[in-house]
């Protein structure tokens, strides 16, 4: 579905996929945010938000107001904004890195668990770091943003 | 005649006492109303999201400093955050309403992190202060000047030992968050945050709202595990610090473990904790005690042959009790 997803902000799918990934879009809470994480990324980098009319959430709007099938069915302002030229930095492939995911996570955790069937590890001496990044994955704090997960 | 009209005057001057009396008390009750000092915390907790601000904060906690540069835009419609780290390694925040998505850089690398939520300096307060009042009590203090503007400082606190105290300097007119200490019941600096410069701006215009990244380099997006849905009762968390409520919960992969970790967010409005349970399995150790990173509190324990973890920028007590929260674990 992520590829779906991204493959729709870039105005690649054809128009019946089109109709059932917005379909599967307004139907799930999580797809919903997912949609809204990449067009933010999207629109972000693309600097698309000085019209904020031209942008993808404007999707987002007509799933709330209407079915589905009205966006894709005609040349709108909304598939026009979905299709602005490429621009030249394109090179860094923007949709493509969003299918492409990979784990951060594993990078920079740097006390990976010794397979070893002895007891129990003092967290003072091997500090649990996949849990201290899960916690500040979740929970917005400003240490989380300023400070400890600085990239490694 | 003249008993009447003294007694008639007697009359309208119990009246006019009458009178007066209630105008003074329903000007009273207003001036009480508008005095409410939990109507100032309110005005800082709105003015953080609805301003359009741009400024440089100072932020520090116990081993790290970082100048942050903020631009904060309310249109009517949405909040715009971006928030760029000065200092070190290239970093900074987009944020659209609830979304927001980390730009960080390496030497080959832009890595792009999915975020939750917007509590970050200044918007720390929740948008509903209810719950902040039943928890903490408010205490108004001296009057300082913050980055070039006048402040009031105002203390948040905490009615129990599972919170720190907050010591905040509100804009004295337009209420915005210039300045927060939090400290320990020793008065040791938790965290701080202050602004060196800051200013109101008007106007829409979102030029501002990229990032500043290499595009040449290569991007990782580093995304929020997919929630694993478990129906299984795991265990029942009871007895949580006063005022905590779970904020979320999910069952997701975790680093490099193979098995599926349980975590929990609780929050009193202000503060996060997060506590993950998972099985532990017969190759692993198990991980015991407790330790501090930075400003967060780490607390380690085994439970019929679950592994228990609590993490949070919190005091230790907050910690230990969300961690004996758990009943009815299931053994593995």
């Amino acid at each position: 579905m992520k590829e779906k997803i991204s493959t729709l902000l870039d105005n690649e799918l054809d128009l019946k996929s089109s109709s059932q990934t917005v379909t599967e879009i307004s139907k799930d809470s999580r797809l919903r945010e997912r949609f809204e994480t990449y067009q933010l990324i999207r629109d972000s980098i693309k600097n698309e938000l000085s019209d904020v009319n031209l942008s993808s959430k404007s999707i987002l709007d007509a799933i709330d107001k209407e079915p589905i099938q009205l966006q894709f069915k005609r040349p709108s302002k909304l598939q026009s904004a979905i299709a602005l030229p490429t621009p030249s930095w394109m090179s860094w492939p923007v949709a493509a890195s969003f299918i492409a995911v990979l784990f951060v996570g594993a990078m920079i955790t740097t006390n990976p668990l010794h397979m070893k069937p002895t007891n129990a590890i003092e967290i003072a001496e091997d500090i649990p770091n996949e849990y201290i990044e899960a916690h500040q994955m979740l929970a917005p704090t400003n240490v989380a943003f300023y400070v400890e997960t600085q990239t490694k | 005649m003249s008993r009447f009209m003294s007694k008639h005057k007697l009359s309208n001057f119990s009246m006019q006492r009458l009178v007066i009396g209630l105008i003074t008390f329903v000007l009273s009750f207003y001036a009480q109303g508008a005095e409410d000092p939990w109507l100032h915390l309110e005005k800082a907790s709105q003015a953080a999201r609805k301003l359009s601000y741009k400024g440089i904060f100072l932020y520090q906690n116990f081993q790290d400093v970082r100048s942050i540069e903020i631009t904060h835009l309310n249109n009517g419609e949405e909040e715009f955050a971006r928030m760029v780290t000065l200092d070190g390694q290239p970093r900074e925040a987009l944020s659209r309403g609830n979304n927001m998505v980390l730009f960080s850089s390496n030497k080959e690398n832009v890595i792009i992190q999915e975020r939750q939520g917007q509590n970050l300096f200044p918007a720390i307060l929740p948008p509903d202060i209810e719950a902040v009042k039943a928890i903490y009590t408010l205490r108004f203090a001296d009057q300082e000047r913050i980055g070039g503007r006048e402040a009031q400082i105002v203390y948040l606190e905490p009615k129990d030992q599972f919170r720190y105290l907050y010591k905040l300097w509100l804009d004295k007119e337009f209420g915005l968050i210039l300045k927060m200490s939090i400290l320990d019941d020793q008065q040791k600096m938790i965290e701080q945050a202050s602004f060196n410069q800051i200013a109101l701006f008007s106007g829409q215009d979102l030029n501002w709202f990229k990032p500043n990244v290499d595009t040449h380099k290569k991007y990782i997006m580093d995304e929020v595990p997919v929630n694993k849905i478990s129906h299984e009762k795991y265990c029942t968390i009871t007895n949580l610090p006063a005022g905590y409520k779970e904020v979320s919960h999910v069952t997701r992969a975790m680093g490099t473990q193979r098995q599926i970790v349980h975590h929990w967010v609780f929050s009193d409005g202000i503060s996060f904790v997060s506590l993950f349970v998972n099985p532990i399995l017969k190759d692993q150790k198990s991980r015991l005690g407790e330790t501090r990173v930075g400003s967060s509190h780490v607390h380690a324990r085994v439970m019929n042959g679950n592994q228990i973890m609590v993490v949070g920028a919190v005091p230790k007590a907050t910690i230990q009790k969300i961690s004996n929260s758990i009943q009815d674990m299931k053994a593995h």
